[in-house]
């Protein structure tokens, strides 16, 4: 995670875009915050998606079950 | 009073990163504004991470009856990612989305609401019925949820903003919801929209609680002069003398002074007349704090409207301060 002066509020630019406006009103510290908060619902909602997509697959009609792998896994 | 709709933002945003809103409070200072363009950014930054998923599971939606998706989704998929998935599903087939949510329950469409992708409900709002929504809708007036709900206001049509306005039985979460939608503009398109005897069943709850009160300054306040005095007078025919007092205690208790000259502002004459002869209002303790609001607002039209109706030493004393104002103001 971005420790250097700055390093935050360039990280977050790159992430949301440097055209966001607001993000000029953050201090470093939040920035680093916001960060550290929007990876873990990044990485949390990824596991969720991933977990319920395999037990989706699972549970669909035996007949659908194998052209569903391919199409979600290839 | 902006205050309302900012921590309305500051909740979506704490929504939006799965953390309580004590841990962003202290972003709050970004405004309304502010606040909705980081959360709208970040969401859509989330969102487009997944395309590629959600993509492929629009592929895979042909392969899959209506009756199996409603079934699958609430048995085994939580509403994070049903919320989530829910938009570009939608989007991708739109032949559908009515058919699967008249599918789903109530409580499950209430609980996958906060997850929506915003986009998609623009896109969508015009395919799905009132009464396939009004029942979530209710779903999320009991559980208070009226940010959330708000942001469906937003993106409404006329028939569907109509319809919920007809199928929401609790006409006080509705004044709530209303009161989060975060464009002016927006709010007085919602408020045209709507017949007057029914925005009138709505603004009258605002007299029942102190905290109902606010919600229905703040929507008085943001709307445009000739409809906030329509509704000032739908307002103000439902106090009498120590209800009026009431309100005016209220407004000062809850340091919303501000709101209160927003709304003075677009009264019209009786109204006027009536705040004018508050006792109350005329308090020279009261007064002070109004005059001490407007100072900070910097916008003396509501005092000046109420003005032209005092008399004795409230209106020397308003008539004082004014006139100091007024060259500052020029």
């Amino acid at each position: 995670m971005a420790n250097r002066k700055g390093d935050a509020s360039a990280a977050l630019r790159r992430q949301l875009g440097a055209d966001l406006e607001v993000l000029g009103q953050l201090t470093e510290p939040e920035c680093a915050e916001l960060l550290t908060m929007i990876e873990d619902v990044r990485s949390a909602q990824r596991q969720a998606l991933d977990a319920s997509l395999g037990d989706v697959l699972g549970k669909l009609p035996r007949l659908v079950r194998a052209p569903a792998r391919k199409i979600m896994f290839g | 009073m902006s205050d309302l709709v900012t921590r309305a933002q500051l909740v979506m945003l704490a929504e939006t990163l799965d953390v309580e809103p004590d841990q962003v409070r202290h972003l709050e200072r970004l405004g309304a504004d502010g606040l909705r363009s980081l959360r709208e950014r970040i969401s859509d930054v989330l969102f487009d991470e997944q395309a590629a998923v959600f993509a492929r599971l629009n592929k895979l939606a042909p392969l899959v009856p209506n009756g199996v998706v409603a079934k699958l989704s609430q048995a085994i998929v939580p509403p994070l990612v049903a919320g989530r998935a829910a938009g570009a599903l939608g989007v991708g087939n739109p032949g559908r989305a009515k058919a699967v949510l008249t599918d789903l329950s109530p409580t499950y469409l209430a609980d996958c609401a906060p997850f929506l992708d915003q986009r998609t409900v623009a896109v969508l709002a015009p395919t799905i019925p009132a009464e396939v929504l009004v029942p979530a809708a209710n779903e999320l007036m009991r559980r208070h949820a009226y940010v959330t709900a708000s942001w469906f206001l937003d993106y409404a049509t006329p028939e569907l903003v109509l319809g919920l306005e007809d199928g929401i039985t609790d006409k006080a979460g509705l004044l709530r919801t209303t009161a989060l939608v975060q464009s002016a503009e927006r709010l007085d398109e919602i408020i045209r929209l709507l017949p007057r005897d029914r925005v009138a069943v709505i603004v009258r709850t605002a007299v029942s609680s102190p905290e109902l009160l606010m919600a229905g300054l703040s929507v008085l306040a943001r709307l445009s002069p000739e409809l906030a005095a329509d509704l000032g007078d739908v307002l103000f025919a439902e106090l009498d003398d120590d209800g009026l007092t009431d309100v005016v205690r209220t407004v000062v208790d809850q340091d919303a002074a501000g709101e209160l000259l927003a709304v003075a502002a677009a009264l019209h004459p009786a109204a006027l007349r009536r705040l004018a002869g508050n006792a109350y209002l005329t308090d020279p303790d009261t007064l002070e704090l109004f005059l001490r609001a407007a100072a900070e607002q910097d916008d003396w039209l509501g005092l000046e409207r109420v003005s032209e109706y005092l008399t004795g030493e409230p209106a020397r004393l308003v008539e004082e301060q004014l006139a100091l104002a007024r060259p500052a103001a020029s």
